[in-house]
């Protein structure tokens, strides 16, 4: 089936989000089933193009939030957790193929998989997925995010603990807001950066396991070419600030025509 | 109020402290940016509770800072006390910062609102950070490489730098850290926790994981 650009656009988008942050304890959806049950299908050579978008996806994500953490404790950095989100959002717009491919799952449901939350964590050592995203991509993928939501519970709370005494004392009202807000975006920067290390990791290794051995063939390797581009997958033009560049922009666009 | 100089009480941890506050500039091979392998999360560990404190008979303390705990070593397990800080900053011309604070024997985790107990201990060269959620059927056991001197243990995360010490039976934490054009000297005292580890009321499953990035 179909679907409106817009429409992917905006679910890619809500779909990296939720890859890398997923982890702070919330309810989570009841159709969500323990990466045990999970049934996702072993990766084979076909997965290979995938596999590499979704990791450059994840890396484009990694290096996002690498970009909002350099702007915490910043005169105009992020000063909640949510401001830290959005920062993220404007910088990731990420990769439309790969929620092409989230939406071909066996029975998807956009009133059911509505792709803000593909994972998180259960409880303590245990992670939970959209059975939506189980199906639709391989285990080499599935086994990434699991890894990827595993490592938030302990880094979210070892960035807590080094920011304790920071967070003990600006209940006293005696230090600047403007130092005890960053504390948490801080906290959620440094956790998504190492998840996504670690995820990205697990998933770099998948890759080059493929490109060494075919599962299917194992005397043979694998080898594949990469997907098309992504229309998409580009950052948004940076509006110019002064009154002129903005003309030259507007002649640019009529002498030229859209691409910057 | 708190100055810098009642915040490091003792010669040694001044000259420790000055080892920490160069090594973040020294480049932290354990960033987190840089990590390529970076965190590792362990398995569930069933049983086998990393280590028992010695001594100290009684119940287990219930948080503030009332009662009088016994003395401690590095391989004590410790519960967090009260910390007073002092804050600069290089933009603002008033004059630093001091506090002091409480801690509550749980703490309510930014992320995700639940409430989580912190315990710390030394252990074969690690920094092992204990944190509990009520309720959960395992607890976080989170190590971080930790620098033996002779008195002290260095632990350097991100731009902060720990040195601690043991004065009168409790462990102290002298830190510097900096965060943007702010600088930030803490001492966290910590008391020993009394009776066994784990506490009453944790499970006995752990997840561990080594912590190769610190949060700034």
């Amino acid at each position: 089936m179909k679907r409106p650009l817009w429409s992917a656009r905006l679910a890619s988008l809500a779909l990296v989000c939720c890859v890398g942050r997923s982890a702070v304890a919330e309810t989570l959806p009841s159709h969500f089933v323990s990466s045990d049950q999970c049934m996702s299908r072993e990766c084979t050579c076909a997965d290979g193009p995938m596999m590499e978008v979704f990791l450059q996806n994840q890396q484009n994500a990694r290096n996002a939030w690498i970009s909002v953490r350099s702007e915490i404790f910043t005169a105009t950095g992020p000063q909640s957790m949510d401001d830290a989100v959005k920062l993220f959002y404007k910088r990731f717009p990420g990769d439309s193929r790969v929620n092409a491919q989230f939406m071909t799952c066996n029975g998807y449901d956009p009133n059911v998989n509505t792709l803000n939350k593909i994972a998180g964590t259960a409880s303590v050592g245990n992670a939970a997925l959209d059975p939506c995203f189980c199906d639709a991509f391989c285990k080499g993928i599935i086994d990434a995010t699991v890894d990827h939501e595993l490592t938030h519970g302990p880094t979210l709370l070892a960035g807590f603990a080094g920011m304790l005494q920071y967070k003990v004392v600006c209940k006293t009202g005696v230090l600047p807001d403007s130092f005890c807000n960053a504390l948490d975006p801080a906290i959620l920067a440094d956790s998504e950066i190492i998840s996504y290390t670690v995820g990205n990791h697990t998933l770099s290794n998948a890759i080059e396991e493929l490109r060494d051995r075919d599962p299917q063939n194992p005397q043979m390797a694998c080898t594949w070419e990469p997907l098309p581009a992504a229309s998409t997958n580009q950052l948004p033009p940076v509006q110019p600030s002064g009154f002129w560049d903005r003309v030259k922009m507007l002649a640019d666009r009529f002498l030229y025509g859209n691409a910057p | 109020m708190t100055t810098i100089s009642q915040i490091c009480p003792r010669r040694a941890a001044w000259s420790a402290l000055l080892c920490v506050l160069a090594l973040p500039a020294c480049g932290n091979s354990n960033s987190s940016h840089d990590a390529t392998g970076g965190a590792a999360s362990g398995g569930r560990n069933t049983g086998g509770a990393p280590s028992t404190a010695k001594g100290g008979a009684g119940g287990v303390s219930a948080g503030g800072t009332g009662g009088k705990s016994s003395s401690g070593d590095f391989s004590s397990v410790w519960r967090f006390e009260n910390v007073e800080v002092t804050y600069l900053d290089s933009t603002t011309p008033t004059m630093p910062k001091d506090a002091t604070a409480t801690f509550p024997s749980a703490i309510e985790v930014p992320a995700d609102g639940r409430e989580a107990e912190f315990l710390r201990q030394f252990e074969a060269d690690q920094l092992v950070t204990y944190a509990y959620y009520a309720g959960e059927s395992a607890y976080y056991r989170l190590t971080e490489t930790a620098l033996k001197t002779e008195d002290s243990y260095v632990v350097s995360s991100g731009n902060s730098g720990h040195v601690f010490t043991l004065e009168e039976g409790k462990l102290i934490d002298t830190s510097t850290s900096s965060f943007g054009s702010a600088f930030v000297i803490s001492k966290t005292t910590y008391r020993k926790l009394e009776g066994a580890f784990p506490p009453s009321g944790w499970p006995s499953q752990f997840v561990t994981h080594a912590v190769t990035g610190g949060a700034q």
